[in-house]
């Protein structure tokens, strides 16, 4: 008939007793170690979901940055009458800059057409880490952390798995030694006085768990720190978006005040050997190449380093 | 007269009955097995000191850390806040420049990593240098 607690607990002299308390701490730190790894997991998938957003909103804005292509066909800088304006210069930078971008993506989505990987691999890649990254080489949008290496497993040093591991060799091998019942008082005398090697063990294994928690609980301020940052670039990706679709609308307007008979008029002239665009329209464009250029900065932002360390 | 047992719970008598080498084993086990745990006592001490000092280094860092983060997000958070509505303002009035200004604010605030300066403070923190405020 097996013995209860109290029993042997008196047959210890209280060595039972006190290595059970030392196991129950053990238990609840264990227990709050998971509790921080179920929260980190939250935050993954918040991080995830905030990344996905910052992919939408780059291909979004990739799309928009497309028309401005419409007009750069149009535009030299060797214009004549055009060269002595100095916005005409920056003209010519802002589209080198845009079409760096353009490009950058377009070589992206090629890859996923020419190699048929899952949808936005590659491209997910490229407009995370938005040039020259090389953190996020694999994994789609729904799992780009695993692809990161900072999933659940690979973020601890300390497993689930060990956690629990561990658990049952401080656990059960404990119990199990000091539930051998001492044959006489002297022994449960020794036996008492032993108790403290075990609790020792077990109160060093609590201190790793407590110290891994702790990281866990870091990694899950980092991951937080990473969801805000792709949110706001996300953000002002977006909206930056939002006004050069704008802007680009009401300099179509003014650059083609009758819609395709401006066109034909434009065209006419440059058959004839003007220039396309006249200075007025050069003013106008001006302005929205410069947007066009920021949303391509934007876009060309990187969230990651090549280390993998959020920027 | 026959001999008498002697009467149990009486210890001269019980020492006649133990080999003497064995009593003192005894007791020099259970001198043995008490320093043991005295000092053992002191080592779970010694653990437990350690641990929370550790403990309330690494929590009291994660704490300036988040209150940091906090600060620097929210900061950034009004200022794009302020921008956007620049922007909505500038193309609700038709205005480039205005909506060119802000876009170019907005970049600015974006290309500056918020975590620019964690380094800076990672090394106050490890340097526990008192940062007068």
């Amino acid at each position: 008939m097996p013995l209860s607690e109290n029993t042997k607990d008196i047959l210890s002299f209280g060595a039972h007793g006190r290595v059970q308390n030392k196991v129950e701490e053990y238990e609840a730190a264990r227990a709050d170690f998971f509790a921080a790894q179920q929260l980190q997991n939250q935050c993954i998938e918040g991080v995830n979901s905030a990344l996905a957003e910052l992919l939408a909103a780059r291909e979004n804005a990739i799309e928009s940055l497309r028309q401005i292509r419409r007009l750069a066909k149009h535009f030299s800088v060797r214009d004549r009458d055009l060269t002595e304006l100095k916005i005409a210069g920056e003209i010519e930078l802002a589209l080198q800059h845009v079409e760096a971008t353009l490009t950058g993506a377009e070589i992206a989505e090629n890859t996923v057409q020419g190699v048929t990987l899952g949808a936005s691999t590659a491209f997910g890649a490229w407009a995370l880490t938005a040039v020259g990254g090389s953190a996020l080489s694999t994994g789609a949008t729904a799992g780009l952390l695993t692809g990161l290496g900072i999933a659940p497993a690979a973020m601890s040093g300390i497993t689930g798995a060990s956690v629990a591991a561990g658990g049952a060799v401080a656990g059960a091998a404990v119990i199990g030694s000091l539930a051998v019942i001492p044959a006489a008082a002297a022994v449960a005398l020794v036996s008492h006085f032993r108790a403290g090697k075990k609790i020792k063990e077990i109160e060093m294994a609590i201190a790793e768990i407590r110290v891994e928690t702790e990281k866990i609980r870091a990694r899950q301020m980092l991951l937080e720190n990473m969801q805000r940052r792709a949110e706001e670039i996300a953000a002002a990706t977006a909206k930056t978006a939002e006004a050069f679709v704008a802007e680009l609308k009401r300099a179509q307007k003014r650059i083609f005040p009758f819609g395709i008979f401006s066109r034909w008029f434009k065209a006419l002239r440059e058959l004839l050997g003007g220039n396309y665009f006249n200075r007025r329209d050069v003013g106008v464009i001006g302005p929205l190449l410069q947007i066009a250029e920021l949303l391509a900065k934007l876009i060309d932002q990187k969230i990651l380093d090549d280390n993998g360390n959020v920027q | 007269m026959a001999n008498k047992l002697p009467l149990p719970g009486k210890l001269g008598d019980l020492v006649k009955h133990i080999p003497l080498p064995d009593i003192s084993k005894f007791f020099t086990n259970l001198t043995e097995a008490y320093k043991e745990q005295k000092l053992t006592e002191r080592e779970i001490a010694k653990i437990n000191a350690q641990k929370e000092v550790i403990l309330a280094e690494i929590s009291a860092r994660h704490e300036t850390y988040r209150l940091v983060f906090d600060r620097i997000f929210t900061e950034r958070r009004a200022v794009i806040d302020n921008l956007f509505s620049t922007i909505d303002k500038g193309l609700a009035a038709n205005d480039t420049q205005l909506v060119l200004g802000a876009v170019e604010g907005l970049s600015r605030i974006v290309a500056t990593s918020p975590f620019a300066n964690t380094q800076e403070l990672s090394r106050l923190l490890e340097s526990k240098t008192t940062i007068e405020l």
